[in-house]
């Protein structure tokens, strides 16, 4: 365990700790899905004309029966949330990444765009590099997942669990008594290495339809059916293009002075074609689960099929439960069995502390 | 094709002349209250929390932005404790209803009495804190001057959203006037006796509250808003409590659990504790009960003192 790892750490579990009792308390975190986002919502002394956040993740994933120790870890993840306005129908929102890959530190610019609103009733534009609102895990930032470990389906497509790419994205809230959306985007991605699916700098066009409603006081659903398509040079020589398809569904009940049930289900299908080869990718994930406000325990089940592949299927069957010991922290915590060829049993942890500015949760 | 097109218009006439109601979305019930008061039969009003929540953290849902897609009029309370309506408001609501459209009403705009505001030197003392509010304390609707300011501004705001509405608008409002003029007169009586006692507060949500009968928060356990105290400071703020004979601990009815050690605490040193609400909920379905209930919890508690 070298140096650095132990300061980030311990300095990751000391911020965890200490900080949040000693500073305000923020957004609850977790079990909600951004819009894109969300809001960064608290003034800064810092910044007088903006706001600024910072959100701090610490990782490991252990593997059971081997040596203690043994499994993965990341170094902790730091995301530098800005938010600024420009006009007073224009913001200017950034998340700049500290990390490391492949034992070594990279900051990297995850998100910066300008967003407008103002042009047409219920017409949201933005512009620059932001996560595609592709399907429904794969735009949210770690503090708003409610889960320790990335969906494999998400991951499979989406190397680190999301795709930022540079574009423009339309988003129209129809004007109807319940919440129905039409979003659009055109985008530019760039991959480090090739991924599943796309080469090394794929064009991508990609369109949403969102509704949701409540059914009764307590009773909310919402729904999202999604399409991408993406082609252009790869890394190899071969014309590809890969079509995504997917759709999501969720549903909030609560009940009593502070529980609530979730439902969360999602499922992808990828169609690749490279050069006169045809794949076929599909998987998804459901889970179930109770808040009280402090503690989120539930039940979830992800799967891949990998048609043509060694693995054929990969699934997994997981007990989830997180912690927010304050309004500023959340562990989670996600006891996984593999099920797939080789069966395994983890647990991942994740331990996500955001402090200052902070995302107020835009459920979409 | 023309077919469909001339049944579409049908449906979008029928919509429009059926909804006439002026839409008014709200951040929390008591803004709900003045809205439905005066606004009467003309308008719709949804609060999107029900009073038992932190207007500040609240999660927003798909029916939520339904309501605000359609809303007329958008009130908010302001100072950073509901940015969430305001931003739902500049995304998916219409022109109107966005900062600067005469549906857009934020409360903390109108020439309200701000208490706890912050000089240079008290916001540097408080520097890194982040739910520091500057422009003062947020609570200001529980002073029923306050009330009174906030109700002439919904007038205003309905009044230039529906003009045709306007002088139902002004006879309503002038009814609830004269409830909060009132409201004010019976507390200068039933207040006597609550003056110049300490009283104690987990979260200064209260100042406001205890200015309408002459009283003041002697401290609060925070140590600044939001921000849970220390061991050292507790102690501190424990022996304060016991040392000042006669005062009482107010605590949010719907705090949650987060603060019931410091309450015990505070209770088994003989302090009693007065369980009051921010917010008009179904149990207090009027701004006038919701000031009176707390008030006579108040009262309640002050007579358990030693």
């Amino acid at each position: 365990m070298n140096k650095r790892w132990v300061i980030g750490v311990w300095g990751t579990i000391l911020t965890g700790l200490i900080v949040p009792s000693i500073t305000a308390q923020t957004t609850p975190l977790g079990g909600v899905s951004p819009q894109g986002g969300g809001i960064l919502g608290s003034y800064s002394n810092a910044i007088p004309m903006g706001k600024i956040g910072l959100v701090m993740s610490l990782a490991r994933v252990l593997d059971i029966g081997k040596a203690i120790g043994a499994g993965q870890a990341s170094l902790p993840h730091f995301d530098l949330e800005l938010a600024s306005k420009v006009d007073p129908d224009t913001d200017l929102f950034a998340v700049i990444g500290l990390h490391s890959h492949e034992g070594k530190s990279e900051v990297h610019i995850e998100n910066v765009y300008l967003q407008r609103t103002g042009l047409i009733d219920g017409l949201t534009i933005r512009a620059g590099r932001q996560f595609v609102p592709f399907g429904y895990m794969a735009q949210l930032h770690t503090e708003l997942s409610p889960f320790a470990t990335v969906p494999a389906v998400t991951r499979h497509y989406f190397a680190e669990g999301n795709l930022a790419a540079d574009g423009t994205s339309i988003m129209y809230t129809l004007p109807v008594p319940f919440y129905a959306s039409v979003q659009a985007g055109s985008w530019t991605h760039t991959f480090p290495t090739p991924v599943e699916g796309f080469g090394v700098t794929n064009r991508m066009g990609q369109y949403r339809v969102v509704v949701g409603s409540a059914l009764t006081d307590q009773l909310e659903w919402s729904g999202s059916m999604h399409w991408m398509n993406g082609d252009g040079p790869t890394f190899q020589t071969q014309a590809d293009r890969v079509e995504l398809i997917g759709t999501d569904f969720k549903l909030d009940w609560e009940w009593g002075e502070n529980l609530r049930l979730t439902l969360l289900g999602e499922a992808l299908g990828m169609n690749r074609t490279l050069g006169t080869q045809t794949y076929q990718r599909s998987g998804g994930y459901a889970a179930a689960w109770i808040s009280d406000g402090m503690w989120d325990y539930g039940l979830k089940t992800d799967w891949v099929e990998l048609p043509g592949d060694t693995l054929e299927r990969v699934q997994s069957v997981s007990g989830i439960l997180n912690i927010r010991h304050t309004p500023a922290a959340v562990l989670k915590i996600e006891y996984k069995h593999d099920t797939g060829p080789t069966p395994q049993h983890q647990v991942a942890m994740n331990y996500v502390v955001a402090l200052g500015a902070h995302n107020h949760p835009v459920i979409r | 094709m023309m077919k469909w097109v001339g049944w579409i218009s049908v449906l979008w006439g029928v919509m429009g002349t059926v909804c006439t109601a002026i839409e008014v979305v709200t951040s929390t019930p008591t803004l709900a209250y003045f809205a439905s008061v005066i606004g009467g039969d003309r308008v719709t009003v949804s609060s999107l929390s029900s009073g038992k929540e932190d207007p500040h953290g609240i999660m927003t849902k798909p029916s939520m932005m339904g309501k605000v897609r359609q809303a007329d009029v958008v009130v908010v309370i302001g100072m950073e404790c509901d940015p969430w309506l305001t931003e739902l408001a500049k995304r998916m609501g219409k022109r109107t209803v966005q900062p600067g459209g005469i549906g857009y009403l934020d409360m903390s705009n109108t020439p309200i009495q701000r208490l706890g505001v912050m000089d240079a030197e008290a916001m540097a003392a408080l520097k890194g804190y982040e739910h520091v509010h500057p422009e003062g304390n947020p609570h200001y609707w529980l002073l029923i001057d306050n009330a009174q300011v906030m109700a002439k501004a919904m007038r205003h705001t309905l009044s230039k959203v529906d003009p045709d509405g306007a002088p139902g608008y002004a006879m309503r409002h002038q009814r609830l006037e004269t409830r909060l003029t009132q409201l004010k007169e019976r507390l200068k009586k039933e207040g006597s006796g609550l003056q110049g006692r300490p009283y104690w507060v987990i979260h200064d949500a209260w100042s406001y509250l205890l200015a309408n009968v002459g009283g003041s928060v002697a401290g609060s356990v925070e140590e600044a808003p939001g921000i849970s105290p220390g061991p050292l400071y507790f102690k501190r703020r424990l022996d304060d409590i016991k040392r000042k004979k006669g005062g009482v601990l107010l605590v949010d009815q719907y705090g949650g659990s987060r603060h019931d050690g410091y309450v015990k605490k505070i209770s088994e040193a003989g302090c009693p504790v007065a369980y009051v609400t921010q917010s008009i909920t179904p149990d207090t379905p009027t701004y006038e009960a919701l000031i009176e209930q707390n008030i006579q919890r108040i009262k309640a508690a002050v007579r358990n003192t030693p």
